[in-house]
């Protein structure tokens, strides 16, 4: 069954944000608020409300899976987004180790070790 | 260097007290996203993928050692420690907090920088020959025309909402290192029969979905009737520019549509209008402006250096930064050198706070103060004595910055691509990583010679893989990144746009396609011929046939 979060960007610094439960926002998507097809309309308006209260910017719906660390989004553009940037580990979550291997096994450098 | 007037300092620091208030009234609600969009665009603020970006102009690519330590201390204490030199003599921070902008941008202004006109379909920050005043093949330097230019377009009230955005660039010598041809307007200082020098006017150069070589609208051009010339052209397009349709809207169709002839005819009778008015620019002006950049006093030198050449025969890897990274320079026994932000491995034209104080420091005591940012995504000491090259290699070599791939496969340029870019298909930086750390041999890379590879993530071409003689453009293929291979593109006076040469690459293969066309490269080339001869004098078949014709799988 395909499953539906609701993202946005924080207003004060930008960041991907989710709706959780509880109606807040938060940086982890493991804390989202999953929609069905049928649900994710209810979603996407709650979403937009926090917009009107201008908390969050931009509110939209992505799909998401269930992965090995947790919710992963399905698209790659979802999950740089969920998880980090890849050119840098040092900008990669810490707690979704790998999400963005190189194909060909090329780690990035961690910025720190230059 | 130019410093700022009266009239400079106040319109800055009113445009930083301004949007100080727009950000406090965004943040308390007063203001939504959509009447403040358009506000912090126009004082270079995006919002991107993962956050915040501030894009900061260096006009014409020219920075002092101060104005570097401060975007230091801005990296450090408002972004995560590090900038990123984009494709267009800008910095961009990637991680700004909203309430943080307007410190960033006082702190910007104390050093007389800002983002103004760093977005917006306005005239984008001016760009120049990075080697600008001391390339040893330069007519004049362009600087003090890119720093009139930068004057007449700051907050010009009739070009602020153009068609779309428009870039001009300027270079001094017939060596193009500014890519002025993909340019919605290029100027190239030229001499004429007369001996006078001008400016010969191209129009109608960009990349982006419609990738095209500017043509020229006038062969010579006085220059004291560059801003009345200039200010003609704007207003043509900005009257008959398309406005419809955003995808046709740079003057680059206007010229495809109209033909270069009539566009030349319509400026020419603009021009004949408002020619010998106000813009005519008084000769005190210029001479106002060219003080600025007069050369500095350099020190008696000999040409040549002994003591350089010996650890050069003796050190090879100095050898190496000698011949890719060391430019000739007008004045005897000095040299331009160039510092890759391409280290084996990491984003190209990324820069820790760390390095970029250590590079100021390098500057003021190996480079009179003064570096450059290249549109190559790397920086310019622009006033180095020979025979201090020995020791200016041993201290950037510790602190990363010493990579001996200027102008080679590993001097790579690429946009942010997706890790960053809201606009992106796929990402780029992590290929020029990748491509990066397969051609990690510098012996390697100097076999192989002059090969510009640059990598775009979308279609919009900031990458400007259109010009690389290897160009690499990110697709998306149902969710899965895919790589389009052009080849042929070149960015200088021998500009061409390259050609796409099959279907696209999936991203485990680029790479391996990449050395397969390096390969392909070796294999045919003859004694002193660069990639990019190679190929025009064997066209795309061979390369085609590597990488499509059987053994050679793409799609794996």
């Amino acid at each position: 069954m395909e499953r539906f979060v609701i993202t946005a960007n924080d207003l004060r610094n930008g960041q991907a944000v989710y709706l959780t439960a509880a109606g807040d926002w938060s940086c982890c998507l493991d804390d989202a608020r999953t929609f069905t097809l049928d649900e994710r309309a209810d979603g996407l308006a709650l979403g937009r409300q926090a917009e009107d209260l201008q908390r969050v910017v931009g509110a939209y719906e992505i799909e998401v899976e269930e992965g090995d660390f947790g919710l992963r989004p399905v698209r790659l553009r979802e999950r740089i987004r969920a998880f980090g940037p890849s050119t840098h580990a040092d900008f990669a979550r810490a707690d979704a180790p790998g999400h963005l291997n190189h194909a060909d096994g090329v780690e990035p450098v961690r910025f720190s070790e230059r | 260097m130019y410093r700022y007037d009266e009239f400079d300092r106040a319109l800055v620091q009113e445009r930083v007290a301004e949007f100080r208030d727009q950000v406090a009234r965004r943040l308390s609600g007063e203001l939504t996203e959509e009447q403040f969009k358009p506000l912090r665009l126009m004082n270079g603020l995006y919002l991107q993928l993962n956050a915040y970006m501030l894009r900061v102009a260096i006009p014409y690519g020219v920075l002092s050692a101060d104005q570097m330590r401060a975007l230091a201390r801005i990296a450090r204490t408002y972004d995560r420690g590090y900038g990123h030199f984009t494709t267009r003599q800008n910095i961009q921070f990637n991680w700004p907090k909203l309430a943080d902008v307007p410190d960033m941008l006082a702190e910007l202004a104390a050093v007389e920088m800002h983002a103004i006109q760093t977005s917006g379909n306005c005239i984008r920050n001016v760009t120049a020959d990075p080697f600008a005043g001391v390339a040893a093949d330069e007519i004049e330097d362009p600087r003090i025309w890119a720093e009139i230019v930068r004057q007449w377009s700051s907050l010009h009230p009739e070009f602020s909402f153009l068609p779309r955005k428009f870039k001009i660039a300027v270079s001094g010598s017939a060596r193009d290192r500014a890519a002025v041809r993909f340019h919605d307007i290029g100027l190239i200082l030229r001499r004429n029969w007369d001996g006078e020098v001008g400016f010969e006017v191209l129009v109608g150069g960009g990349m982006g979905r419609t990738p095209m070589i500017a043509k020229t609208i006038r062969a010579f051009l006085p220059k004291r009737h560059l801003l009345s010339y200039l200010e003609a052209i704007l207003r043509i397009y900005n009257l008959m520019g398309r406005r419809d349709n955003k995808y046709k809207a740079r003057i680059k169709i206007l010229v495809h549509e109209l033909g270069i002839a009539e566009l030349g005819d319509l400026v020419e009778e603009e021009w004949l209008r408002i020619r010998d008015g106000a813009l005519e620019l008084p000769d005190t002006e210029i001479a106002r402006i060219e003080a600025a950049f007069r050369p500095p006093v350099y020190e008696d030198q000999p040409a040549e250096n002994l003591k350089v050449a010996a650890k050069a025969f003796e050190d090879p890897a100095f050898a190496r930064w000698l011949r890719a990274n060391v430019a000739g320079h007008r004045q005897p026994g000095h040299a331009i050198v160039t510092l890759s932000l391409k280290p084996e491995g990491l984003p190209p034209g990324d820069v820790t706070a760390d390095q970029m104080d250590a590079v100021a420091d390098l500057a003021e005591r190996f480079s009179l103060g003064e570096l450059r940012a290249t549109h190559e995504q790397n920086l310019v000491f622009p006033h180095v004595r020979r025979a201090d090259l020995w020791a200016l290699w041993g201290e950037l070599s510790e602190i990363g910055l010493a990579t001996a791939n200027a102008g080679l496969l590993g001097d790579i340029i690429a946009c942010p691509g997706l890790d960053f870019c809201a606009l992106a298909n796929a990402r780029s930086i992590p290929v020029a990583e990748r491509i990066s750390m397969r051609f990690r041999d510098l012996v390697r890379q100097h076999d192989i010679g002059e090969l510009r590879l640059k990598i775009s993530g979308c279609i919009n071409a900031c990458g400007h893989h259109h010009v690389g003689h290897i160009g690499i453009l990110g697709v998306d293929r149902k969710g899965e990144e895919y790589y389009q291979i052009t080849l042929g593109g070149a960015p200088g006076e021998d500009a061409a746009v390259g050609r796409i040469i099959g279907p696209a690459v999936s991203s485990a293969r680029i790479v391996d396609a990449v050395e397969a066309i390096v390969e392909t490269y070796m294999t045919h080339r003859r004694d002193g011929e660069r990639f990019i001869d190679t190929y025009r004098r064997v066209g795309e078949a061979p390369f085609k046939d590597r990488i499509y014709g059987g053994e050679f799988d793409a799609a794996a």
